[in-house]
C-alpha cells in the first residue's frame, strides 16, 4: 500500500525509536517483555501458594485467595495480550507483506495502556489484593470493603485494570482487523494468509464483539462500588452486622455479563495459540497443511459459537433446566471446529520426517495438552455433570491443562520458532528440549491429579483442608502435586536463562534459519525499520507449499513465482503492471 | 443493489436525502411519543417502539452514515455483527424473570 | 450484486476489499464495539426491569416534551453534521465548518437540557441509589444510561471542535469530517433508543 505511514523515516532518537515507538516491531517485544515480566511474578505466586496447599502451612487464608486472585488475573493478562499482542503485533505486518500497523500511534496507546493495566493490577497486589477471584463475583466485589480482606481499595483498582485492559484490547483489534484486510500486498489473498493471521484475526475480531460487553459490566460493577448503585447487589444483604442499604439487584447479572465476555475470552486466548501452532507445526513436519479451507471454517465457527455457549459457566448458579440443556449441547457443538483442528494437525503429522526442534516439541506438547484437556471440557459441557465437578479441582486442572498451559506452550513455540527473527540470534535447542521435556511431564503430573482430586470432591478454592475428614485422601496428592511443581516452576528458570543469554550470546542467525515460507523470513535480520526495503513483494502461493517432488529444496517462499500446491494458482494474483 | 459505484454515489450534489432524511426522522419520533399516549399493553408498546427505533437507525445509518454508498459486503459484515452480538445478549434476557420468584 | 470473480479479486490483497480507508474502517469497528456498550447496559437495563413490575414511571407530559426537544436538537445536528460532510467532500471547507459549527450548538443545545433536566430530578430527591418513585434502580439505570451517553456527546463535541478548527486551517482534509461524522451519528442513533426505552416506557399515563 502506497498510503500514509509507509513512508516515514526512522526516529532517531533512543526514546522515539525503543520507548515510545511507533513501530509494530518494537512494540511487539515490548509486549512480550512485559508479559514475560507477569508472568514471572504470577509464577512466583504459585509457588508460594503450592508451598501453602501441600508442604507447609505458611498463609492465613485471606492472603492465599488475594494470592490466588492474582495468579489468576495477571496469567490472565499474560495469555490474553502475549499469543495476539505481542507476536500479532510483531509477525502480522511481516506476515501480510505491509510496512507497519494500519494506526502504528493506536498500537503505541494499546501498549502503554495495556502496561498501564498491568502496574495498576500489581499495585493492588500491595494495597491488598482482592479475594473475590478473577471472576469477581458481587455481591462479595460489589460492596466495598466490608466484605472483606482486600475488597475495598484492591478490588477497585482491580476493576480500573481490567477497564484498562478493555480499551488497550479495542485498540489493539482495530488495529489488527484494520490491518489485516486493507494492507495486504498483492497477490495474498485471504486464502492465502498464513494461518497465523487468521488466527490474530480471529482474536481480534472476538475481542472487538465481546471487550465491550465487559467494559460495561465493569462500569457497572464500579458504580455500585463508588456510586452505591445496586446493579448487582440484592435487596437485605446482611454484612458486617448491619443490613446494607442496597436494594434489588441481581448477582446473576454480572454473571451473565462477565461470562458473556468470558467465555469468547477463551478462544481470543486459544485460536491464536491454536493457529501459530498450525503454522509452526507444518514447517517442521515439512508438510502442507491438512484442510486449510476448513480450518478458517472453523474458526467462523469458534467465534459464532462462542458468542452462545456463556450459560455453561453458570450451571451451578442454577437456570432453567432448558436453558441448561440447551447451553449444553451448543457448547458439545464446540468439539466440532475443535475437532477439526485436531484431525489437521494429526493428518499433517502422518508420515511426516518430523524434525523434532524445540518449537516443534511445543506444539507436539500443545496438541497433547489441547486434546487430553479437551476431553475433559466434554464433561464440563453436559450440566447433569458438571454440577458434581464445576466448583471442584476438575475445573481448576481442566483450565490449566487446555487453557493455561496449552496456551503457554504456544508462547514457548513462538518465542523459539521467532527469536532468530526478532533478536537475530537462535535459542539453545538443549536446553529448549530439556526445559520442554520438564514442563510438560511437570504440566500432566499436576493437573491431571487436580483432575482426580475432582472426583474426590476436593473444592475448589480452599486454603486449608485439614478440618475436613473426607479430604485426608487428598492430602498426599497435594504434596505430589506441590513438589512437581516446585520443580516445574523451577525448570522456567532455564527457559529465562536460555532467553536472555541468547539474546546475547546466542549463535548468529540465518535469514531463513529454519527454512520456512511465510514474508516475515525474506528480510534480513534485524529486520529494516520500514520491514521491506524497497517494493514490497508480490506473493505467489499459500505459505504451505512444503514436500515439493524433485529439486534440492523442499519448500517454495511466497515470493516465488510458479505452480503452487494451494489450489488457486493463477486465481486472484493481479498481474504484474503496478497499481 | 448499489455496489461497485461505491462512493462516488455519495458526490452528488443534492443535499435533499439529508433534509429527507431528517424530516422522516423527526416524523417516527413524533409517531413514537404519540405511541406513548395510546393505551396499550407495555410488551406491545415496547415492541413498537423498538421496531420504529429500528427503522430509525437504519435510516441514520444508510443516509447520514453512507452505509447505502458503500459496498454491499461491507454493510453486510457490519449489520450481521451487530445483530449477531445484540440478539446473543438477549438470550440473557429470560433470566431476569427468575429475580420475580426468588427471595421474595 | 458482485459476481464471484470480482469478488475474490477484491480479496486478493493489495487494496481494501471493502474500499474504505483505514480511517473509516478504524472508526466503524470503533462504533460496533462501542455499540455493544450501549447494548450489554441495555440489556442489563431490561434484565432488572423484567424482574421488577412496579418499576417507576414517572415521566410526565413535561419531561416527554424536554426529552422529544432534546431528540429534536441531536437530530438536527446529525442532519448539519451531513451536510457538513458533503461540502466537505465538495471541497468547500468554509461551508462545511459552518455546518459543523450548527452541529456543536445542536449538540450543545442537547446536552444544556439534558443538564437541566438532571438538576430537577436530583431537585426531586433522586439519585444513584436512590428515587421517590419507588425501585432505586430506576434511577441507577437512568442516570448510567443517559451519563454514558453524556459523556460521548461531549467527546464528540471536543473532536468536532478539533477537526473545525484543523479544517479551517486546512490541516484536515474531508476523509477527517467524514469519520467525525460518523462519531456523532453513531451519537445521535444510540439516542434513538435511549429516548423510547428509558422515556417513552416510564411515562406517567393515567
Amino acid at each position: 500500500m502506497s498510503e500514509t505511514h509507509a513512508e516515514h523515516e526512522a526516529p532517531r532518537s533512543f526514546i522515539r525509536r525503543y520507548i515510545f515507538s511507533m513501530d509494530h516491531k518494537v512494540i511487539g517485544i515490548q509486549y512480550l517483555l512485559a508479559m514475560l515480566l507477569l508472568a514471572v511474578v504470577g509464577l512466583a505466586l504459585t509457588v508460594v501458594m503450592r508451598w501453602h496447599l501441600g508442604i507447609r502451612t505458611v498463609l492465613r487464608p485471606e492472603t492465599y485467595l488475594s494470592l490466588m486472585t492474582m495468579h489468576a488475573s495477571l496469567m490472565f493478562v499474560v495469555v490474553t495480550v502475549t499469543p495476539t499482542s505481542a507476536f500479532g503485533n510483531y509477525f502480522l505486518p511481516l506476515q501480510v507483506g505491509a510496512r507497519d500497523m494500519a494506526f502504528p500511534f493506536l498500537n503505541m496507546l494499546s501498549f502503554w495502556v495495556a502496561l498501564a493495566a498491568g502496574l495498576v493490577l500489581l499495585s493492588s497486589l500491595i494495597v491488598g489484593a482482592p479475594i473475590s477471584g478473577w471472576t469477581a463475583y458481587p455481591p462479595l466485589s460489589a460492596v466495598g470493603g466490608v466484605a472483606g480482606p482486600g475488597l475495598g481499595l484492591g478490588q477497585t483498582l482491580w476493576l480500573v485494570a481490567v477497564a484498562l485492559l478493555c480499551v488497550s484490547s479495542m485498540m489493539g483489534a482495530l488495529n489488527f482487523i484494520a490491518t489485516t484486510l486493507n494492507l495486504r500486498t498483492r497477490g495474498m489473498s485471504m486464502m492465502r494468509l498464513p494461518v497465523s493471521v487468521w488466527g490474530w484475526l480471529t482474536a481480534a475480531v472476538t475481542g472487538l464483539l465481546v471487550f465491550p460487553v465487559l467494559s460495561a459490566g465493569g462500569i457497572m460493577l464500579l458504580l455500585d462500588r463508588l456510586g452505591k448503585t445496586s446493579f448487582f447487589v440484592p435487596s437485605g444483604l446482611y454484612l458486617g452486622g448491619e443490613v446494607l442499604p442496597h436494594q434489588g439487584g441481581s448477582p446473576l447479572l454480572w454473571q451473565h455479563l462477565f461470562w458473556f465476555f468470558g467465555h469468547p475470552e477463551v478462544y481470543i486466548v486459544i485460536v491464536p495459540s491454536m493457529c501459530m501452532v498450525t503454522h509452526i507445526m507444518a514447517n517442521f513436519a515439512r508438510r502442507p497443511i491438512f484442510g486449510y479451507r476448513y480450518l478458517v471454517l472453523s474458526l467462523f465457527g469458534f467465534v459464532t459459537l462462542g458468542g452462545v455457549v456463556w450459560g455453561h459457566h453458570m450451571f451451578v448458579s442454577g437456570m432453567s433446566p432448558y436453558s441448561g440443556l440447551a447451553f449444553s449441547i451448543l457448547t458439545l457443538f464446540v468439539s466440532i471446529p475443535a475437532a477439526i483442528f485436531a484431525i489437521s494437525w494429526l493428518m499433517t503429522l502422518w508420515g511426516a520426517r518430523i524434525q523434532f526442534r524445540p518449537p516443534m516439541l511445543y506444539c507436539l506438547g500443545f496438541v497433547s495438552l489441547f486434546i487430553s484437556g479437551g476431553v475433559g471440557g466434554l464433561f464440563n459441557a453436559q450440566s447433569s455433570l458438571d454440577i458434581y465437578l464445576h466448583d471442584t479441582y476438575w475445573v481448576v486442572g481442566h483450565l490449566h491443562l487446555l487453557f493455561a498451559m496449552a496456551a503457554i506452550f504456544s508462547v514457548f513455540a513462538a518465542i523459539h520458532f521467532w527469536f532468530p527473527k526478532m533478536f537475530g540470534r537462535m535459542m539453545n535447542d538443549t536446553l529448549g528440549t530439556i526445559h520442554f521435556w520438564f514442563t510438560l511431564v511437570g504440566a500432566y503430573i499436576i493437573f491431571l491429579t487436580m483432575h482426580y482430586m475432582g472426583f474426590l470432591g476436593h473444592p475448589r478454592r480452599y486454603a486449608e483442608i485439614s478440618q475436613f475428614d473426607f479430604l485426608k485422601p487428598a492430602a498426599s496428592a497435594h504434596t505430589l502435586i506441590s513438589v512437581v511443581a516446585l520443580i516445574t516452576a523451577g525448570a522456567q528458570i532455564l527457559f529465562l536463562f536460555n532467553f536472555f543469554w541468547s539474546l546475547f550470546a546466542g549463535r548468529k542467525a540465518a535469514t531463513n534459519p529454519w527454512n520456512s515460507t511465510s514474508l516475515e523470513w525474506t528480510l534480513p535480520n534485524p529486520v529494516p525499520f520500514s520491514n521491506f526495503e524497497r517494493d514490497i513483494p508480490v506473493v505467489h502461493r499459500w505459505a504451505y507449499d512444503f514436500e515439493l517432488p524433485g529439486g534440492a529444496q523442499d519448500y517454495e517462499m511466497q515470493t516465488a513465482p510458479g505452480p503452487s500446491m494451494d489450489g488457486q494458482t493463477g486465481k486472484g494474483v493481479p498481474t504484474e503492471k503496478s497499481t | 443493489m448499489n455496489d461497485s459505484s461505491a462512493t462516488s454515489a455519495e458526490h452528488s450534489d443534492s443535499l435533499k436525502p439529508y433534509m429527507g432524511t431528517w424530516l422522516a426522522l423527526l416524523a417516527l419520533t413524533l409517531l413514537e411519543v404519540a405511541l406513548g399516549y395510546v393505551s396499550m399493553s407495555q410488551e406491545l408498546l415496547m415492541t413498537l417502539l423498538l421496531c420504529l427505533s429500528v427503522v430509525k437507525a437504519a435510516l441514520i445509518m444508510a443516509y447520514f452514515m453512507h452505509l447505502k454508498h458503500e459496498k454491499l459486503t461491507f454493510v453486510v459484515t457490519l449489520v450481521a455483527s451487530l445483530l449477531f452480538i445484540m440478539v446473543a445478549l438477549c438470550g440473557l434476557l429470560p433470566d431476569g424473570l427468575r429475580m420475580l420468584t426468588l427471595g421474595r | 450484486m458482485t459476481s464471484e470473480p470480482a469478488l475474490a479479486a477484491d480479496w486478493s490483497g493489495g487494496k481494501s476489499p471493502y474500499a474504505v480507508s483505514h480511517l473509516k474502517l478504524g472508526m466503524w469497528l470503533f462504533i460496533v464495539g462501542d455499540a455493544f456498550t450501549f447494548a450489554a447496559l441495555f440489556v442489563g437495563y431490561g434484565y432488572l426491569r423484567l424482574g421488577h413490575p412496579e418499576w417507576p414511571r414517572p415521566f410526565d407530559t413535561g419531561s416527554i416534551l424536554q426529552a422529544s426537544l432534546m431528540t429534536f436538537f441531536l437530530l438536527s445536528s446529525s442532519a448539519t453534521m451531513a451536510v457538513a460532510v458533503a461540502k466537505a467532500r465538495k471541497g468547500d471547507a468554509s461551508a462545511a465548518v459552518q455546518h459543523m459549527v450548527l452541529t456543536v450548538i445542536g449538540g450543545l443545545l442537547f446536552l444544556i437540557v439534558h443538564a437541566l433536566e438532571w438538576r430537577h430530578l436530583i431537585q426531586q430527591g433522586a439519585s444513584l441509589f436512590s428515587n421517590p418513585w419507588g425501585v432505586p434502580l430506576f434511577t441507577g439505570c437512568f442516570f448510567t444510561i443517559t451519563g454514558m451517553h453524556m459523556a460521548h456527546v461531549a467527546s464528540g463535541l471536543v473532536v468536532l471542535l478539533v477537526i473545525a478548527t484543523k479544517l479551517k486551517h486546512q490541516h484536515a482534509t474531508a476523509d477527517h469530517v467524514e469519520v467525525a461524522g460518523l462519531y456523532w451519528h453513531f451519537v445521535d442513533l444510540v439516542w434513538m433508543f435511549i429516548f423510547p426505552l428509558i422515556y417513552l416506557l416510564s411515562m406517567r399515563t393515567r
